[in-house]
This record gives structure tokens, sequence and C-alpha cells, in this order.
């Protein structure tokens, strides 16, 4: 996961990403191909104030072997 | 150039030896091997202001604005670097301080981050820097080998002597380099932008790697040996007072230090934890005097905006030909009224600062969008000459313009710590705190007119805001003869950021001050933002009803710019080529 959001230079601020990071590990072992629908609803509790949910939403893809 | 004198060899290393890098240590650049890393750790060469040198050839960049997320860190680091012509791999930053600005008297220029400015008003002197220390380089490396330095070339940090086949690197002729003096910057003539190899182009950032596994230290999570924490709550109501507190109801609970009236708003509770703090400031028992804010409502505040909308006396902004004549007599009228609320900037990491204040020193750890202002600040406020503060600036976990110009959070830490000398206070506002606490974006509404004539052509537009001014409230001064353009960014004639992209044949554009007992202050795109929602908003509104669609109405409207602006051409292609790349848009939404 930290390779993913590295590859596509997810943080901005950064002060969420720790959170993000952990809750994307979290989703990833309970549903290891996930659909955005699963990211947005798994991933909703944490805000980023500076707006980097497209790249988080890659990046999730990405770990998962996926779509970047 | 010349040897120079020692001084600043000697002001380099009394400083240097004060731990390997100015302020919070160095950032070095991804994927060093340990052995790298440690000779990494070594101070370096200062050639140039800019640039410091290790023997290894890590070039480490002195970065003097503001990173929040903002990406400015590396920006600039690659323009220096372009111009210095080093191996961008083993490219590594260092932030300096305000108080090294000032004992050098200013040379990494202004501080402040703010505006969207870090970069464009500092992208000409850090490529001079970058530049100069490459000058230098290749002059200690021409001295060496006893050849015309016209003769000597580099690439990545590499410098080569073609007749000779002679190669040395940056590293090893930094120490040489150093005690050469400065070209005059304005005899350097930089790259043209066309031959960039570094700057300009999409980059990996340079601050990325410490975000990733929670090992970055904000401000916010600072821990120094004996460190007390300090939690606060300021008067309820804005513009209310604190009357009194009945410090012995919590006086007696586990690890409260004491409780200190912060001004005449605020006050703090000091304890061992910040958990402690805050539940004991939570239990204090405070009065306070509301004053007049309290009798003030959200219904209020709109109603008072609302007659800003059509009060007689508007300032007209701009006015060209005769709008509401026009409107008056197109053969179709719309009219549109929006509003948008007192927004906070809600930074992701709360308002904090930590500060020790001994009687010949003082020392704070600050996340800052004007490190220069938080020294100003924290100088006054504790009554240590300038010269024996000290601000070392962290990363911001968000800045959004809150942690510019308002020294708020300073000001306050400094006053609690006053009354704990040599120890240093870490303050932290709760969340709750923040969100009621702030200088909000400026509540404000507009109305909205337009004319259009029998084929849907905009013939005449008249726009009126009617809201709160920030500069009422933190500089009246800047507003001329009751003209307060600041409100009125996004919608100026003048190219360049705020201006507005559209044209009217008649154009009427108006401000009414409307100012509440709430603070206000500077918010991420200032003014451009909320005025920027409005047009857009009606631009749409006039494109239904001239039955138009969207995009050409907008065109139609930006042909009719009468005294074109040099951007204008530009302008029009941006719009058209995000209409082609649309579908490209909407599927990397999705991704």
């Amino acid at each position: 996961m930290q390779k993913a959001w590295a590859a596509l230079d997810v943080p901005q601020c950064g002060y969420c990403q720790s959170g993000q990071i952990m809750t994307a590990v979290a989703l990833l072992k309970a549903n290891p191909k996930p659909t955005d629908q699963d990211i947005d609803e798994a991933m909703s509790n944490i805000c980023c104030r500076c707006g980097t949910y497209q790249r988080i939403r890659a990046a999730v893809h990405m770990a998962a072997g996926g779509k970047a | 150039m010349k040897k120079t004198n020692l001084s600043r060899r000697n002001f380099i290393v009394g400083t240097a030896a004060a731990g390997g890098g100015l302020a919070l240590g160095i950032r070095l650049p991804f994927g060093l091997n340990s052995t790298e890393a440690k000779s990494a750790m070594d101070v370096g060469a200062e050639v140039h202001a800019w640039v410091v040198v290790k023997p290894e050839d890590t070039c480490v960049i002195r970065i003097a604005r503001s990173e929040m997320g903002q990406g400015t860190l590396t920006g600039l680091a690659q323009l220096v670097a372009e111009e210095l012509e080093c191996d961008w791999k083993k490219v590594a930053t260092e932030s300096i301080t305000p108080g090294q600005n000032l004992a050098r008297k200013r040379i990494w220029g202004d501080m402040s981050t703010g505006g969207s400015r870090g970069v464009r008003t500092s992208q000409d002197y850090v490529r001079r820097g970058g530049a100069a220390a490459r000058m230098m380089l290749l002059q200690a490396a021409a001295d060496q080998w006893k050849v015309p330095v016209g003769e000597v070339g580099v690439a990545d940090g590499v410098i080569t002597h073609a007749a000779s086949g002679r190669r040395t690197t940056y590293g090893k002729v930094a120490a040489a380099a150093a005690t050469l003096t400065a070209p005059d910057p304005k005899s350097i003539t930089l790259k043209d932008p066309k031959d960039w190899k570094i700057a300009g182009k999409s980059m990996k950032r340079l601050d990325t790697a410490d975000k990733l596994n929670g090992s970055k230290v904000y401000a916010i999570d600072l821990k120094l040996p004996g460190m007390l924490h300090a939690a606060v709550k300021a008067c309820p109501v804005f513009g209310g007072t604190l009357a009194s507190f009945d410090e012995t109801k919590i006086s007696g609970r586990p690890g409260v230090r004491g409780v200190v009236k912060v001004n005449d708003f605020t006050v703090a509770v000091v304890a061992d934890t910040w958990w402690r703090a805050k539940s004991a400031l939570d239990a204090l028992p405070i009065v306070w005097v509301d004053g007049p804010g309290v009798s003030q409502s959200s219904a209020m505040i709109a109603e008072h905006l609302r007659e800003g909308l059509t009060v007689a006396g508007a300032y007209a902004f701009r006015n060209e030909g005769d709008a509401r004549k026009a409107i008056e007599g197109a053969a179709k009228r719309i009219e549109a009224v929006y509003s948008t609320p007192f927004l906070a900037h809600a930074t992701m990491e709360p308002m904090n600062y930590t500060v020790k204040i001994s009687a010949d020193r003082a020392e704070c750890w600050v996340p800052s969008q004007n490190a220069e202002a938080s020294l100003a600040a924290l100088s006054e406020q504790s009554g240590v000459p300038l010269a024996k503060c000290e601000v070392y600036r962290h990363d911001l976990g968000g800045g959004f313009g809150r942690r510019g110009g308002n020294q708020d959070y300073v000001r306050q830490a400094v006053a609690i710590a006053k009354q704990f000398p040599d120890v240093p206070v870490k303050m932290i506002w709760s969340r709750e705190e923040d969100m009621g606490h702030d200088f909000y974006r400026p509540i404000s509404q507009c109305k909205l007119a337009a004319g259009l004539d029998e084929q849907g052509n905009l013939v005449g537009l008249h726009v009126r805001v009617s809201g709160q001014s920030i500069n009422a409230f933190v500089n009246p001064a800047l507003i001329a003869g009751g003209k307060d353009d600041r409100q009125l960014r996004g919608y100026t004639d003048k190219p360049g950021d705020a201006q507005l992209g559209y044209a009217a044949p008649n154009l009427l554009i108006e401000y009414v001050m409307r100012n509440t007992h709430v603070p206000v202050g500077p918010w991420r795109g200032v003014n451009t933002n909320q005025n920027a929602v409005y047009m857009e908003c009606f631009m749409e509104e006039m494109a239904r009803a001239a039955g138009a669609d969207s995009l050409e109405f907008r065109r139609a409207v930006m042909a009719s710019i009468r005294s074109i602006p040099p951007s204008s051409t530009r302008r029009r292609q941006r719009v058209t080529g995000g209409s082609r790349c649309r579908p490209a848009c909407i599927a990397a939404s999705r991704n």
C-alpha cells in the first residue's frame, strides 16, 4: 500500500495519510478487489482536507493489483 | 572570482556545529543506502546561500517558503536544481529559519507563503542562486585544473574538461567553491525554459516518504523533555470577554499545573498531558461577558446582507456602458441571488504552538505560513529581543490562509508559556476551538442580473456583491476612499489570477460592505473562490435562458471582451481543450 501511495504521490500535506493507508490496508484484507464504491464507503470516515481522494482511490486499486 | 574573507565561512561553521542542519534536519533523497545516508549527514560546504554540497555529492537546497501540501518545497528545489545542473536523484532540502534569515540580512528573502505566491515571487532569485552555485563549483574545478572556466562543462553534478578528459564532482570541489565570491546575480544569464530538464516537469515530490510511514513530525507531534501542555478556551461569543474563573475547582486535579488568563477573552489550563489540561478546562467554572455579539443570529446577518443587494450608494468597481439600461431594454431578463457562508479553514492539524521562554532566549516550534511573522510575534509577546528569538518551522498539516497573517495562536501560547519560564509548553486547540475561533472566509451574497437579446446574446450584466470585508477587519488602511477592491477579486479586468474571464457590452460590478461581529480573514483563493462560484452559476442560468450550450455560451461571452488582454486567447483555447478532453476527465474522476 505504501508503495502504491509513493508511486502515485498521493499525499499533499500528509496529515491524514497514515489513517488513510491503515484504513486502505484493512479494506483490502476484507475485500481484496474493491470497486470504486467499496473504496468510497470504506474510506469515507477519513477526511482529507487537501482533497487527495482521487489519488487515494487510484492507489488502493493499484495496491489491489488492478487499474490505477 | 577571488578568495573572499572568511567571515561568511566562519558563520557557516558556527551554525553548522549546532547540529548538521539549520533547522529541523535535512530531508534526504530517496533510496540512499546506510553508508550514503551517514555520509549525507556530513555538514557539507555552503557554496551559496541556497546550496550546500556534501562530500558524497548530495546537494542540499535551502527552502525559505512553507510547505503545507501545495508542493512549493519540491517546486523551488526543481528551480534551483535546474540551474545548478546537479543530479536530481541526489537533491535534499532543508528549511531555513527566520532567525538565520534575520542574522544574514534576509539573504533568503521573504518567507511568507500565501496567495499562491510561494514559487511565483521567488522563482527568479532562487534560480539565480542555483546558477551562482554552479558557476562557483565550475570555477573551483577550473582553478584546480588550471584551465579557463569556459572549457569546463557539467551534467548531473559531474564536472568535465573535454580537452584533457579529466572529471570531478560537485562534492569534491564544494569546499574550494565555498571560498569563492559569488557572482553578481544580475550578471547571470538564466537558462531558457525551453531547455529545462527538471523545472516545469512533473517530478516526484521530495516530501512524500515520511508521510507514508507515520514518522513525519508535525509541530503538534513534538515532544520535548519536561514539556507541559496547554488547552485554551476563548469566549464563545465573538467580541465577548473573560470576566472570571474559579481555579480552586480544578486545582486538585491530577497533573494540573495552573490556570492562565491568556488575554481579555481567553483562558488556558496547563497540565502534564494535554488530555488532563483539556479535561480540567472543561470542568473549569468560567464567567464570560458575552457583549453585543450575543444578540446576533444567522438570520439577522443574512438580512443585513440582503439589504445591501438593493441599497443605494454601492461602490461601482467596474462600470462599462450602461448595464441597467441594457438589461431593462433586453428581450429577455434573468436574475439570481446566491450566497456563501462563513467558512472555517479547518486545517487538518489544529492550531498548535510549542514555546520555551527563558530570561534571554525564546524558541518556538510552529506550523506557520509566515515564519518571520511568527518570529516577530514571539519577540513582541515575550519581550525577548528579536535577535534572541528563534522559530523552528514545521511543515504544516494544512494552511489555507489560517496560519499566515494572524499569529493569534502564537501570541496565546507565548502568553501562557511566560508563566512557566524555562519550561517548554505546547498549546493545542481542540477541534471545537479551531472551528469556533477561526478568522473565517467572509460571508457574502451576490445578486446578478442579465439581459439577453432575441438571439440569446448577452447585452448587459450587473453583479452586486454584498458582504463582509477582510480588509475592514484586518487592515482598514488598505481600503482607499471606501473602494474595497479585494472583495471583488475574480471580477477585475486586470490580467492575472483575479481577472474576470468574461465581458459584456454593458457591465456593472458593485460592492456593498456589510460587516458583522464575526472575525474574518484570507481563505484559500481569497474571495476569487466565492465570486467565481457566483459567476459560473449565473453563466449556467444565462446559457439555459438563451437555449445555448454551456460552453458555447461562455465562448461567446469571452469573445466579446473588448480590451483583449494578452491571456484571453490562451484562456479560450484552454476552455475549448477542456471540452475536448471531457470524457477523459470523467473517466479519471471515476478511477
